[in-house]
């Protein structure tokens, strides 16, 4: 078979595995896809890549790293061949490895700020708190724009209780992307931690409200039990909760209360909402 | 800054590993280091133990444990998640150790690479230090070849350390008569435990505040045994997280000192409070389209797709301007102009629909409807230069553009008959 003949045909067989992915098939049939890719030609890299992956999902993680490192022979100056790789090794849990491959990616295009974020979660995963900080630091001076490095930095003070380091790191997030629900949550989470009930408040509405102009229905627990939603309803609950302590009663007791029973109605397996709801009765009682 | 308002020169409470602010606080979690640090610098040991529940501070020991060590003389491995295979471990251990891929698979090879480098690292005047975090995650058969890898030193002194650091779950492997041969390997012995009673919290607290520069106390003698409640009877992270909230509320309210009741109010507030939501890992298939890729290099909706790997041919401009448009109850049949082709593309109606619950159906939907514009149009895909894949991609891309920003609109309503 001429060269440009099999190099068709096994981008036929990609492009078939990538619609077989896109229309949600088992993941069998496009890894079938990609190996006639690869059978066809033994030098796509694309396809490598992508049966990588779908190994990945299948938690083959050995296979995985095989076809990552297939990808790093073929395309050993693409970052991006180093980063898979990297990925690899963190699924099998090791991370020097990984590091080393991150690094690799760092030192073939230094200016890969995937690369430095994925140091960071390196080093936050080996507890290493100063270097995570400094990494991430990297990566948003490398692109001021970059969110998920902000957001990633704002998520790892925010485990080690720098609240106003994360609230700057979330507020950062939110001013290049207003519709950042996590941020949003995160930065709900501390305000309520600091007692500013209302800055809460707003931002847990908030997130209901982008979120149904994103297209998901009315913004109600009952609306979607999505579990990033039922933490902000839950979340919700609480702030009423603490203000109908403050004060007298009050309509928000009565909401809070209906709110939990919705998401346990749902979701019945959610022990915050079941735990509040414990409290809410015990507090009437 | 909330710490200024106390008087104090830095923040007394930050749960961020800093070497200044363990001592005198935490007498467990002291000893524990000074007790590895010394069994590594000195002490010649093969083995040494951290136990602790969770929550209490052995990563935090390993880590200035590692800080305080002088990097020059030391070859150091921090193994956090050892619940893997011996080989796999030893692997993880060398490439720690010499900064490459260590691929060998098999036991006898890893241990040889692993003999050769600890020689070399003495020749070099450096020793090795293993640190295995979560050691309670080390199975009771690699709990034995580590005991078999301690063999590996010479006659002199020992070549490396191994820090075990773990639950208690491990307390009780290693101190199983079955492993007496491991146990008496272990040089030190260290288990960190919770701060002890509301007099020693109250001495913690007023140390650390000491420490950051306070000449008076701040808070009131009633306040220690709330914290004492709220922390779960001493874990120093919940005292430090309250304490700083605490100064921090205290400021904001201009108080004075801080007593019991705002204690009681703060531990309330976080007590249901679960960790920041985080972010997702987002590995980057070569899907042939630029959706999939990480937010800082993501392409906008619509935007040209990105080349897939291999130096694929380029493929003319797609404006994406729709030319002409239909609506009608079943969909939308939109005319949009690719180089010399003229596309009709029809949207069914439920697509809209359909597409608003998510991004990921939004992209899925827009790729089906690619590929049956793509098999309806063959010549699309049809020159010798031509990459399908990159013209699907870019096809997809539009559509998801237009699935995303355009809900259906309403069909022009029924003219009267009469």
């Amino acid at each position: 078979m001429a060269d440009s003949e099999r190099a068709r045909e096994a981008k036929e067989w990609f492009l078939r595995g990538c619609r077989f992915e896109s229309d949600g098939a088992e993941p069998g049939l496009p890894a079938e896809a990609y190996r006639r890719s690869i059978g066809v030609d033994s030098d796509f890299a694309g396809a490598y890549v992508n049966l990588g992956f779908i190994h990945i999902r299948l938690k083959e993680y050995g296979e995985a790293l095989k076809c990552f490192a297939r990808v790093a022979e073929l395309e050993p100056h693409n970052p991006e061949s180093f980063n898979n790789l990297g990925y690899a090794y963190e699924c099998m849990e090791r991370l020097g490895s990984a590091r080393t491959s991150y690094e690799q990616a760092l030192r073939v295009d230094p200016g890969n700020i995937e690369a430095v974020i994925n140091l960071a979660h390196i080093a936050e995963l080996q507890g290493n708190y100063h270097g995570a900080v400094g990494n991430y630091r990297r990566a948003i001076e490398m692109d001021p724009g970059c969110t998920s490095a902000r957001f990633c930095l704002g998520v790892l003070y925010d485990r080690y209780d720098m609240f106003d380091e994360a609230e700057e790191s979330y507020a950062g997030v939110l001013e290049r992307d207003p519709g950042h629900l996590k941020a949003m949550l995160n930065l709900a989470n501390i305000r309520m931690q600091l007692g500013d009930d209302d800055g809460a408040e707003d931002l847990l509405r908030r997130i209901l409200e982008t979120h149904a102009a994103k297209g998901s229905g009315k913004p109600s627990a009952e609306a979607d039990p999505d579990p990033l939603l039922e933490d902000v309803q839950v979340n919700l609950a609480r702030v009423q909760l603490l203000r109908s302590r403050a004060g007298p009663g009050g309509p928000g007791r009565e909401d809070a209360l209906r709110r939990l029973r919705s998401i346990l109605n749902l979701n019945p397996r959610n022990v915050r909402a079941g735990n509040m709801l414990r409290e809410f009765e015990n507090y009437a009682g | 800054m909330y710490y200024e308002y106390w008087g104090l020169q830095k923040p007394p409470f930050d749960n961020v590993p800093d070497p200044a602010m363990y001592v005198d606080c935490h007498a467990s979690l002291e000893n524990a280091i000074a007790e590895t640090l010394f069994a590594v610098e000195e002490g010649n040991e093969c083995i040494a133990v951290i136990l602790g529940d969770a929550g209490l501070g052995k990563t935090l020991s390993l880590r200035i444990l590692i800080d305080s060590l002088d990097q020059e003389k030391y070859r150091i491995a921090l193994v956090t998640n050892p619940g893997i295979s011996f080989v796999q471990l030893m692997r993880e251990i060398i490439g720690q150790l010499t900064g490459e891929i260590c691929e060998e698979g098999k036991k006898a090879g890893v241990l040889e690479i692993f003999n050769r480098l600890i020689f070399e690292a003495e020749r070099q005047g450096k020793k090795v230090l293993i640190l295995i975090d979560e050691a309670n995650a080390v199975t009771p058969a690699n709990l034995e070849s580590l005991r078999l890898l301690t063999n590996m030193q010479n006659d002199r002194r020992n070549l490396f350390t191994v820090v075990l650091s773990g639950q208690l779950d491990l307390a009780r492997r290693l101190e199983h008569p079955k492993r007496a041969n491991l146990f008496q390997r272990i040089g030190t012995y260290n288990r960190i435990g919770k701060i002890p009673s509301p007099e020693t919290v109250r001495t913690y607290i007023e140390t650390r505040l000491k420490l950051a520069g306070a000449g008076h106390p701040i808070f009131t003698e009633d306040a220690y045994p709330v914290f004492w409640e709220y922390s779960e009877q001493g874990i120093p992270r919940l005292i430090n997280k309250i304490a700083k909230l605490c100064l921090k509320a205290g400021e904001t309210n201009r108080m004075e000192r801080i007593e019991g009741e705002l204690v009681r109010q703060v531990g309330e507030r976080f007590r249901s409070i679960f960790g920041p939501a985080a972010p997702k890992r987002r590995p980057r298939p070569r899907v042939p389209a630029g959706s999939e890729k990480v937010e800082t290099a993501s392409a906008a909706p619509g935007e040209a797709s990105v080349p897939v790997p291999g130096g694929h041919t380029q493929f003319p401009p797609f404006s994406g301007e729709t030319l002409h448009a239909e609506t009608a109850e079943d969909g939308v049949t939109e005319e949009i102009e690719f180089g010399e082709i003229r596309l009709r593309i029809k949207i069914p109606a439920d697509s809209f629909a359909e597409a608003r619950s998510s991004d990921g159906k939004c992209l899925k939907l827009a790729g089906t409807i690619a590929v049956r514009v793509m098999k309806e149009n063959p010549d699309l895909a049809n020159g010798a230069s031509t990459d399908p894949i990159a013209i699907w991609s870019s096809i997809r891309n539009i559509l998801a553009g237009r699935l995303r920003r355009n809900p259906m609109p309403p069909p022009e309503p029924a003219v009267s008959a009469l």
